[in-house]
């Protein structure tokens, strides 16, 4: 068992949109959900289809595990691609990378995005805020007001 | 009125749910519970939906001066640091007095029913506190309570930045400092980060201690029970010393649980480290009595050693201590200063798989303590030089250069030495920083291109400020006849290059003409 498992050379993965993708194991590791099918699969090859996930969302993805899964690449070297992946990116697709995670139970990356996340929102006002996320205030001015005395401490 | 907000809601319905809207509540807390101090509650206003969803968030942080913030500002600027002590060290003692009630307090109290009132499981938490909450008693009160919530991972951390150094009274100083903690609190936490405090608890064998981080900054042991901490805690695998300070000046480790061990930025007179089951060890900028540093874990697999050289500047003493360099470590676990107590048994090269080291390539004194280090090592897979190029640091490093050390000129070094078993049979990977390409350097390369047997990749970053031929020099070394087939060389740019333009070398290259 544990002998054909290692066999796997290539595994491909169909995003949403019919994009195909070739990784080796070492890869997908970190995607939990794909690693299922994997160890579920007893066959030398394996295709996995990802419905959840856009063509392009998955290539970033593949981008940052293979940067990550490199053992030549210097800490260093990872943080600076960190920075970078994340300075590249739109509110919009930070989002999707974070459902994207989730939905491949992947728990780093999925902490990374939340970070880059949480960075864009932190110190922000309360309107930018509900902008960022799309939320429409359901509340009453008054209930809003009252709300905001109750937790007076925590506003500035 | 109403009816707007009716129309809202409709307009909400109507609209096609996107993916952004329909964020899962898991994915939402994920990411404000990572929102410094408690901008979390903010959220609470944003809709009905999000209204607690903060008191689902895993994680709180706490900021108790930034909490009633404009209040308590004035508070502490409008009263007495003493006083305000000493009111907290009766609080301790009668916690119900109204009369010794303040601002201060208040922010204890509203910290206690936030995390009473949370809803959701909560794994960690970290908190940042005014002295008088140390004189209180609040600090001890808030990790019981959170030890009771079930929290696994605690940062505390005492707020030092303001008064309490203007307080003479040395036992109201001492209260406002001390962080005197139960054991069965202290080692029932999986994660402990302390910062700032006088620590003092007193170790007795608890079945229930789960304890496996802790991670100490800026602490001073105020009692001779570190050696206890450690022996009681039979859980601890990480160990992680930053700027602390230990009763009697020296510092001994022998646990048999620890895995992994850093010290940094410490200054102490005796530094002795047996625990068995080490694999990591990681020493920063470590000023000691360089005759009373033992290092002998047995099955040490990775070692980091540097030093901030240019913090210390040249020739740092206190008290007969100096700064322990890459070299200094090499040297005295390498068995190099015969007298030196720590070389008399074993060595803690025997199992080392990586070894990461700030060292001079130019200085021949570096260059004969690697070559020694390389000499013990059976193992050795990765080796890693931060290349120290401004090092000015030396005690009497630069005699070794100038003294005519060796029989023959400083650069032959290399070709002179016969590789090492390890060099031939073992090393896999060669990194260097900070590379300037100078003669020696090229040289230290070419000895491993020439005699390492298994040799994979040689990765050599290069400072920005080379001049075009002396990369040329390098760039040479592709085209020399590698003993290893499998080698391969990578060259990278500068940094400020590769942050800029990428790491295409050959375009760097270029640019240097």
């Amino acid at each position: 068992m544990a002998a054909e498992k290692s066999s796997i050379k290539i595994i491909t993965l169909i995003a949403a949109d019919g994009s195909v993708f070739e990784v080796e194991p070492n890869i997908v590791k970190e995607m939990k959900t794909v690693q299922s099918y994997i160890d579920e699969l007893d066959q030398n090859t394996v295709s996995i289809p990802l419905p959840n996930v856009f063509g392009n969302d998955l290539a970033m993805i593949i981008e940052y595990c293979k940067k990550h899964a490199s053992e030549e690449e210097t800490k260093e070297a990872k943080e600076e691609f960190d920075f970078e992946f994340v300075k590249r990116m739109k509110s919009d697709d930070k989002l999707r990378l974070l459902q994207a995670a989730s939905y491949l139970n992947m728990e780093s990356f999925l902490q990374f995005m939340a970070k880059a996340i949480a960075a864009e929102i932190e110190n922000q006002s309360v309107e930018f805020v509900r902008d960022y996320f799309q939320i429409e205030s359901d509340f009453t001015p008054e209930e809003e007001a009252e709300l905001r005395k109750e937790n007076e401490w925590a506003f500035k | 009125m109403r009816e707007e907000k009716l129309k809202k809601v409709k307009a909400i319905e109507k609209d096609e749910v996107d993916l952004i809207s329909d964020l899962p509540d898991v994915l939402v807390a994920c990411i404000i519970s990572l929102l410094p101090g408690m901008e979390i509650v903010r959220t609470s206003v944003l809709s009905h939906r999000w209204k607690t969803m903060w008191k689902y968030s895993s994680h709180l942080s706490f900021d108790q001066k930034q909490m009633l913030k404009s209040w308590i500002e004035f508070y502490i600027q409008n009263s007495n640091s003493s006083s305000r002590i000493a009111m907290a060290m009766r609080r301790k003692i009668d916690p119900k007095a109204e009369e010794l009630m303040d601002t201060i307090s208040e922010a204890a109290i509203l910290i206690k029913s936030i995390m009473e009132n949370h809803i959701g499981p909560l794994k960690s938490c970290s908190i940042q506190h005014l002295p008088e909450s140390c004189a209180s008693g609040d600090a001890v009160e808030w990790m019981k309570k959170l030890l009771n919530l079930g929290v696994i991972k605690v940062s505390m951390e005492l707020e030092l930045r303001y008064y309490l150094h203007e307080i003479t009274d040395s036992d109201l100083r001492k209260a406002g400092r001390t962080l005197d903690l139960p054991f069965e609190i202290f080692s029932n936490f999986e994660i402990i980060e302390l910062k700032n405090y006088h620590f003092t608890t007193i170790p007795f064998p608890n079945p229930s201690q789960v304890l496996k981080t802790l991670i100490l900054n800026n602490v001073r042991i105020i009692s001779n029970n570190f050696q206890g901490i450690l022996s009681h805690c039979s859980s601890l695998e990480d160990l992680i010393l930053d700027q602390c300070k230990f009763f009697e000046d020296e510092l001994k480790i022998d646990s048999p649980s620890l895995k992994y061990v850093k010290m940094y930025n410490l200054n102490i007179r005796k530094i002795l480290v047996f625990a068995a089951n080490v694999e990591v060890i990681e020493i920063d900028s470590v000023i000691c009595n360089h005759k009373d540093l033992v290092l002998q874990p047995p099955k040490l697999s990775v070692l980091r050693a540097y030093n901030d050289v240019n913090s210390f500047g040249r020739g740092f003493y206190q008290n007969g201590n100096k700064l322990l360099t890459s070299t200094n470590i090499i040297e005295i676990c390498g068995g190099l200063l015969r007298r030196h107590r720590g070389s008399i048994t074993g060595s803690i090269f025997d199992n080392l798989i990586t070894l990461s080291l700030d060292l001079a390539l130019t200085n021949i004194r570096c260059m004969v303590a690697i070559s020694s280090a390389l000499e013990s090592c059976h193992k050795l897979k990765n080796l890693q030089i931060n290349n120290q190029v401004n090092s000015d640091y030396n005690d009497d490093t630069h005699d070794y250069n100038k003294n005519n050390f060796l029989p023959y000129p400083g650069v032959l070094f290399w070709q002179r030495r016969d590789p090492s078993q390890c060099t031939s049979h073992q090393l896999k990977s060669l990194c260097i920083k900070g590379y300037r390409s100078g003669e020696f350097e090229v040289e230290f390369v070419k000895h491993f291109i020439l005699n390492g047997g298994v040799i994979e990749k040689i990765i050599i970053w290069f400072v920005d400020h080379c001049s075009w031929d002396q990369v040329v020099a390098t760039k040479c070394l592709l085209s020399f006849p590698k003993l290893s087939p499998k080698l391969f060389i990578d060259l990278k740019p500068g940094p400020e290059f590769m942050r800029k333009d990428g790491g295409d070398f050959e375009k760097w290259l270029k640019s240097l003409i």
